[in-house]
């Protein structure tokens, strides 16, 4: 199975999920009925309003749906509103607190390294990280709604025990969680399952009521009304905890079924991603031999348990995780039960790289020196470089990373000139780096227009500051920036309202600065703006209708074709189409017509691929073969083009890993 | 049967909604908080990176200031103040006495750090060293992310100090005691100005 067929799988579980819950509201409907009828014929004593147990009461019925579903249906919704979008919601619910990039602590530096590693070997933007820090169990959580929300929580107990390893098969295992589709299906459970705890609580809530209430009234007459009041209300508390917690009894149930399955689906991709089955496996040892196992002290933490590494919350019949013995024999068949006990990790400063990578990073340590040539820039302007590979070799590796994609990262990384590391890991630097990463190579006129806005606009620190960056960042291999961009995510997460409103604002202008886009400003923007100004503002609904998408993918595969060549842009495009209409099994002489080269701007292309975004994930594969097709099709695929796919891929929710057969980075 | 169970359902209702509102405001309180906590974290790193570069600029000017020990040692205390003032405001940057030790603290390391900076124009020999000039620049870009940390911790504080002070927050700031932070103002704008040298 790959990428795409979990993603709908994880959809189709979602729906599943639904009619289950449906059927528990059902049953909580029926149940609170006979409920309030019980209570009317029992506890009430006047015979003018008592009830009749046997004869049907629509009107009770009627009330008793209504109730239901709107305490269910409000629950459910303002959980889930709570916890969409973006995943810092969750974290910080859970009570962590965001590692700051730039952190001195040898522990979280290891930890940021390895989650930076994993997200350009995934092709994903970096993930702010979260630490839980009075959390002494051994566990990780991944939350958000999609790749580009996303964060990643790991327990202080975890830092401590873990190596370097294993500590990158639990990361692998989120990211996982993450690329197969598992968060949106959580937030649901999590909202779902409070919804139905809400009746439980509001149950409690009358209880804690009727008991505070007088049992006497100095009237005489009222005083019997009173007393029936107070004995109504605490009936009927009884009896909302008692549904409440069955509700919940059998939501756990199905928590637990939906959750464990994906559990053993993580377990295997960290693996396959990583192609180290002893990191995983050590770690679930170390669990296993922990004091504290992998518990959780948050309260938060049962409604969120089936989104855990292990097993947050002690239950053998609502176990969200499989046994950890059943995990390791599915990885290791020999593994017989003993836990070793775990004993605190010792890292030292070796660990912050991966070690089987360190040839690369020895230049790390090397003093800084702004590098002059820029020779390598100048053919990445070119874009001439050819690479061998298919790149529907790349759309097969979409949510699929594997040990050469993580060597590659840490290529990449290691090679960033070390300056440019440390400042893109802080606000203040962050910001530096995308502006001068947007400022036109020094042959373009543009440059000094942008570099005049730079000075009129942003604070006077900032803009020296971008000056000296410069710099560095002139010298950059095309294939370096993307990925330094993506690493400014967590930091610039950090910024206040008003720096990133004024961030914003500079960046676009410094991209409309010569009115036209190239492709690196319109992957910049996509990833990086559009990306910090989304986690905090609603997402907004798009228009997905069958034709709307028909149109939107005929904009992309126009544009496609049209950077692909001058000359055979309809024969591109054509080929483009026809991969398309074999997949999903159409005429292919219903072609619409390409577009004209003037109708093809990035604007466009930017608006198109929000609606193709919420297509479903069979179709977005094949509109991902097609547009690979089309950029093949004149037998050479400049790296333009390929970031220019991995941009559409990730625009349409499906991670890229960075592809391998480009020209490497000459040393 | 009709009123009992109809002002039932409505008091649940009244409840439900009641319970959902305070919870949301309350969780809106906890994210502001977490918010400057966060903030606050970014005004650690870059203090942090200035308390590890003064002493080694006061070490390469030891060889040629021979004569202002004074001043160097005025630096190194100021600094130590400093960082012990940082240290307390790390560990509770909600505790407004914590920050306005931190502030008046790193005001007097600054107004040292400026007159350390000006005697060290009379020496041409400092002047020239590469090793201070490097310092120096990284003093002051490290300057350059305070400023802009504690903006944006100061944007943080405000939009937790209004949420706490207006209405409806007011009443669920009194239970959860949610309690005022401080802004990390420049307690003396004298000492901002730069420090006239006088031989």
């Amino acid at each position: 199975m790959d990428f795409f067929t979990h993603q709908d799988k994880a959809r189709r579980n979602t729906f599943w999920l639904i009619v289950y819950f449906m059927i528990t509201v059902v049953l909580i409907i029926v149940t609170v009925y006979f409920g309030i009828v019980l209570v009317g014929s029992v506890a009430v004593k006047d015979p003018k309003s008592r009830l009749d147990f046997f004869e049907f009461q629509p009107q009770i019925l009627l009330l008793s749906t209504l109730f239901v579903s709107a305490t269910v249906g409000l629950g459910s919704l303002y959980k889930t509103m709570q916890l969409s979008g973006d995943g810092s919601a969750v974290a910080l619910a859970l009570g962590g607190a965001q590692v700051h990039p730039n952190t001195l602590d040898l522990e979280e530096r290891i930890l940021l390294n390895v989650v930076e590693e994993m997200a350009i070997a995934s092709g994903t933007p970096v993930p702010p990280v979260y630490v839980m820090n009075d959390e002494q169990g051994i566990n990780a959580f991944a939350a958000g709604t999609s790749p580009q929300n996303a964060v990643i929580g790991v327990t202080r107990g975890c830092l401590q025990t873990l190596t370097r390893d294993e500590l990158q098969g639990v990361i692998a295992h989120e990211f996982s969680h993450i690329l197969n589709g598992d968060m949106r299906l959580n937030v649901r459970l999590i909202g779902l399952l409070h919804g139905i705890l809400l009746i439980a609580m509001i149950g409690y809530s009358l209880f804690r009521i009727a008991s505070h209430m007088p049992m006497r009234s100095s009237n005489k007459d009222d005083s019997k009304g009173a007393l029936g009041f107070v004995i109504a209300l605490f009936a009927t508390g009884a009896i909302l905890l008692g549904i409440g917690y069955t509700g919940v009894f059998f939501a756990g149930l199905i928590q637990a079924a939906v959750s464990r399955q994906r559990e053993f689906l993580a377990d295997a991709s960290a693996v396959q991603f990583t192609r180290n089955t002893s990191g995983i496996t050590g770690a679930l040892k170390r669990i296993g031999g922990w004091k504290k196992r992998s518990m959780l002290k948050s309260i938060f933490a049962k409604e969120a348990s089936h989104m855990f590494f292990g097993q947050g919350v002690s239950s053998q019949w609502f176990a969200t995780h499989p046994a950890l013995e059943i995990r390791i024999q599915r990885l290791e068949p020999g593994f017989k039960g003993n836990f070793e006990k775990t004993s605190i990790a010792h890292h030292s400063e070796a660990d912050i790289v991966d070690p089987r990578t360190l040839g690369f990073q020895q230049h790390k340590s090397a003093p800084a020196k702004a590098p002059e040539n820029s020779t390598v820039h100048a053919a990445a302007i070119a874009g001439v470089q050819h690479f061998e590979s298919h790149p529907h070799d790349a759309v097969e590796h979409i949510g699929n990373p594997e040990d050469e994609h993580i060597d590659h990262a840490n290529r990449i990384l290691g090679e960033i000139p070390p300056k440019l590391f440390e400042e893109i890991h802080e606000p203040f630097g962050a910001m530096a780096i995308i502006y001068a990463l947007l400022v036109a190579p020094k042959s373009d006129p543009t440059r000094n227009r942008q570099l005049e806005l730079i000075d009129e606009n942003a604070p006077k620190g900032l803009a020296k500051h971008t000056l000296s960056l410069l710099p560095y960042t002139d010298s950059l291999h095309p294939e370096q920036r993307l990925p330094l961009a993506c690493m400014a995510v967590p930091a610039l997460d950090l910024l206040s309202d008003p720096h990133t409103g004024a961030f914003r604002t500079l960046a676009r202008q410094l991209i409309d600065a010569d009115r036209r886009w190239t492709i690196f400003e319109f992957a910049l923007q996509r990833y990086i703006t559009k990306r910090v100004v989304m986690r905090k503002s609603e997402p907004m609904e798009v228009d997905a209708s069958a034709e709307k998408l028909s149109k939107s993918f005929a904009q992309v595969l126009s544009s496609l074709a049209h950077l692909g060549s001058n000359v055979h842009a309809d024969q591109a495009y054509a080929a483009g189409w026809t991969t398309y209409a074999q997949g999903q099994k159409i005429r292919s002489g219903a072609m619409p017509a390409m577009l004209e080269r003037d109708a093809c701007t990035l604007k466009q292309l930017d608006l198109a691929l929000d609606t193709l975004a919420a297509a479903n994930h069979r179709q977005k594969r094949n509109f991902l073969n097609a547009f690979s097709d089309c950029i093949v099709y004149d037998q050479r695929s400049t790296i333009n083009e390929v970031e220019l796919l991995r941009v559409i891929s990730d625009a349409l929710g499906c991670p890229m890993p960075p592809v391998l057969d480009v020209a490497p980075i000459s040393s | 049967m009709g009123p009992i169970v109809i002002g039932l359902v409505v008091v649940i209702l009244m409840i439900i909604g009641f319970i959902g509102y305070v919870i949301s405001l309350f969780n809106g309180l906890v994210t502001y908080r977490n918010r400057f906590q966060n903030a606050y974290a970014q005004i650690d790193v870059q203090l942090k990176r200035r308390y590890d570069l003064i002493p080694n600029l006061v070490e390469t000017a030891k060889g040629y200031m021979k004569h202002e020990r004074e001043t160097l040692e005025a630096v190194i205390r100021a600094r130590n103040t400093a960082m012990a003032a940082g240290k307390q405001a790390a560990e509770n940057p909600g505790d407004p006495k914590a920050i306005q030790n931190l502030s008046v603290a790193e005001t007097a390391l600054a107004g040292s750090l400026n007159r350390f900076i000006g005697l060290s124009e009379a020496y041409p020999d400092l002047k020239a060293n590469q090793n201070m000039l490097a310092l120096q620049e990284e003093l002051t870009s490290t300057e350059n992310k305070i400023s802009f940390a504690r903006q944006a911790f100061n944007d943080a504080v405000t939009a937790y100090n209004t949420a706490i002070e207006v209405f409806p927050g007011l009443l669920v700031a009194g239970f959860g005691n949610f309690q005022r932070a401080a802004l990390w103002e420049l307690s003396d704008p004298e000492q901002k100005e730069p420090v006239k040298v006088s031989f």
